[in-house]
């Protein structure tokens, strides 16, 4: 199990003010977490600080806490259902290691807090540069208590994504000759940055594919491909590397983009994970959670809603897109592309237009796979528009891994460009920045509560069970699709 | 922890004076007066297939017992009615949600503001 730590930059800045002192000396404090519990990481998502009454703590130099404190602060996790989070600081900038104090300290609140709040003790460390550390103290057994240093802390919000890295669990990876232009572009320590980040990918169609390409070119060294789906022969025109023998396999998307990336990735050691999931089903879900960043590549409301509860539930930024093509008497009319990324402060997808709940329990319901439906709804429907081209999908890819890179490395202080829409008939660029959520919105109201929320978001999906299913029938036992039987190559 | 699913509209219903009966799994139906339209004042049941996030989403059309209408799946918005899985006298109206101009995002996301949506359904049938 992996261990990290998040929290928005509304809570960081309440926090750094405290802790950071004007007179150098270290002060401390508590906070409440709520866990965001992934497939292999665990993430201790921190919100409310509960700062020192008078008397409560004293500061010498270093600080110390009474055991009043400790129990009012106990006493309010266990009120709120939530974790613990002891917080000091450092006169010092950094990834902050901890003291023979510091560790002692802990230890001693380690067994009370869980026996009361039933969640471990988080302890986090804040140094000068506001930079966090984390640690999670674990039961290892009777009375035995282990520190589990978190991977990252990540802070998301007005300066987009914020992180800290422990460089012994995640070690800043050296860079091969192949990086050079990219690293000369933003700095080494930019790259250093980028290439740590967990990035996710759902949905490894026309969009995702190229994503993909493009951050293992860039030298990401982990990244998480969720999609269920296999090639098929109506892909060809538009899924960057996959072939004629892939659709006639019906290669799964993510084993045939794994494949091209293993040839295009410039990481000094990348690891490309494969899940043939939803991120509709509690798997996916799970596998969803371990990431930093998530690109939203989906095409439908069901997958799209629950990566936005992700982003704000579980202040994972999510970065998504789609494309609209319309036209008239069989000639193209328009065609324009949105990129924008949602996390707390910013407006959701269900907001922006990017999903229609009332569909998603049509697609909860199996009905966006049964054809009888989807005929019977009105021609220029959403989901009836599967009309794409590849330099379209192509441009869009490259728009949500640049907002990517601005909330990453926050440029001349800019980490959001804003909702962008591209129009491709007269070449213009819309961009809509500060919109926020309707008043009656649900995801506002649910920023940083991780499981807590406790929402039954994931389920049995039906297209994905199919596809599956159909997966394990050898490929002359599955219906033919249609299309031409014999082809020349292609590369 | 806030509720979510069936429990939360049942609570719902019973807030706005309907008894509702659990049919079990995610379903539940109750008794509704139709107050205008065809049909107007006819006692029906409603049945609701009750997602396990509502109030965050909401249930997709409801399902009606007497059947009023033919059964045509391939129908248009109004006259579309198909079998429905609560039984051979019931039928399925597959309506997406409206509310004026809004979709569910844009409404207090409560039983009350579906059961406008299920009236709108039930007199222009």
């Amino acid at each position: 199990m992996n261990y990290s730590i998040a929290l928005t930059s509304a809570n960081s800045e309440a926090l750094a003010k405290h802790l950071l002192r004007s007179d150098g000396q270290e002060d401390v404090c508590f906070a409440l977490w709520s866990p965001g519990q992934g497939a292999n990481r665990l993430t201790a998502i921190v919100s409310e600080a509960i700062l020192p009454l008078e008397g409560e703590r004293h500061v010498h130099g270093n600080a110390s806490i009474t055991s009043g404190y400790l129990s009012r602060a106990t006493a309010l996790a266990m009120t709120k259902d939530m974790g613990l989070a002891f917080l000091h600081s450092h006169p010092w900038p950094g990834w902050q290691d901890m003291s023979r104090d510091d560790r002692a300290t802990e230890l001693r609140q380690a067994p009370s807090v869980l026996a009361a709040t039933g969640l471990p003790l988080v302890g986090m460390t804040i140094g000068t540069d506001r930079a966090w550390s984390g640690r999670v103290w674990m039961k290892a057994a009777p009375r035995k208590y282990e520190r589990r240093w978190c991977e990252t802390v990540r802070v998301i919000g007005s300066n987009g994504l914020e992180m800290t890295f422990h460089d012994e669990q995640l070690p800043p990876p050296a860079f091969r000759e192949e990086l050079k232009r990219t690293i000369s572009a933003w700095g080494e320590a930019a790259q250093q940055k980028l290439a740590r980040i967990r990035f996710g990918i759902v949905g490894l169609g026309s969009v995702g594919s190229i994503v993909a390409e493009s951050l293992a070119r860039m030298g990401i060294e982990h990244i998480k491909l969720i999609d269920y789906d296999h090639v098929e022969l109506h892909n060809l025109d538009r899924l960057l590397h996959a072939n004629v023998k892939d659709a006639r396999l019906r290669r799964r998307k993510i084993d045939m983009i794994e494949r091209a990336l293993k040839m295009s990735a410039t990481a000094a050691q990348p690891v490309f994970e494969r899940h043939p999931l939803a991120v509709t089903e509690a798997d996916g879900f799970g596998e969803a959670l371990d990431c930093d960043i998530l690109f939203s590549c989906v095409d439908r409301p069901w997958p799209r809603y629950v990566l936005n509860y992700i982003a704000y539930a579980y202040l994972i930024p999510v970065v998504d897109g789609g494309i609209l093509i319309r036209k008239r008497r069989d000639l193209l009319r328009n065609a324009s592309w949105k990129g924008h990324v949602v996390y707390p402060g910013k407006r959701c997808l269900a907001c922006i237009g990017q999903y229609d709940p009332d569909l998603v329990n049509v697609e909860r319901q199996g009905q966006l796979d049964d054809p009888t439906y989807i005929e019977n709804l009105p021609v220029d429907h959403t989901l009836r528009r599967n009309e794409n081209v590849f330099p379209f999908s192509a441009h869009l890819a490259s728009s949500l891994v640049l907002h990517a890179l601005h909330l990453s490395l926050n440029p001349v202080g800019i980490a959001d460009v804003g909702e962008q829409t591209y129009h491709f008939v007269d070449g213009t660029l819309d961009a809509d920045r500060g919109t926020l959520c309707y008043e009656n919105c649900f995801f506002p109201s649910i920023v940083g509560k991780g499981d807590l929320v406790g929402l039954p978001i994931t389920g049995t999906d039906v297209g994905a069970t199919r596809v599956r299913a159909s997966s394990k029938l050898k490929p002359h036992q599955q219906k033919k699709s249609g299309g031409a039987s014999r082809r020349g190559k292609r590369s | 922890m806030a509720i979510f699913g069936k429990e939360a509209f049942a609570a719902g219903l019973k807030e706005l004076g309907y008894q509702s009966e659990d049919l079990g799994e995610n379903r539940l139906a109750f008794n509704y007066t139709i107050p205008t339209g065809r049909f107007d004042g006819q006692v029906i049941k409603v049945g609701i297939e009750v997602p396990p996030d509502f109030h965050v989403t909401c249930p997709t059309g409801p399902h009606i017992s007497p059947r009023l209408i033919p059964i045509n799946p391939s129908g248009g918005p109004h006259d579309r009615a198909a079998d429905s899985g609560f039984g051979g006298d019931w039928q399925y109206l597959s309506r997406p949600f409206v509310d004026g101009t809004n979709g569910w995002n844009r409404t207090t996301k409560d039983v009350k503001a579906y059961l406008r949506h299920v009236q709108r359904v039930l007199e222009i049938l």
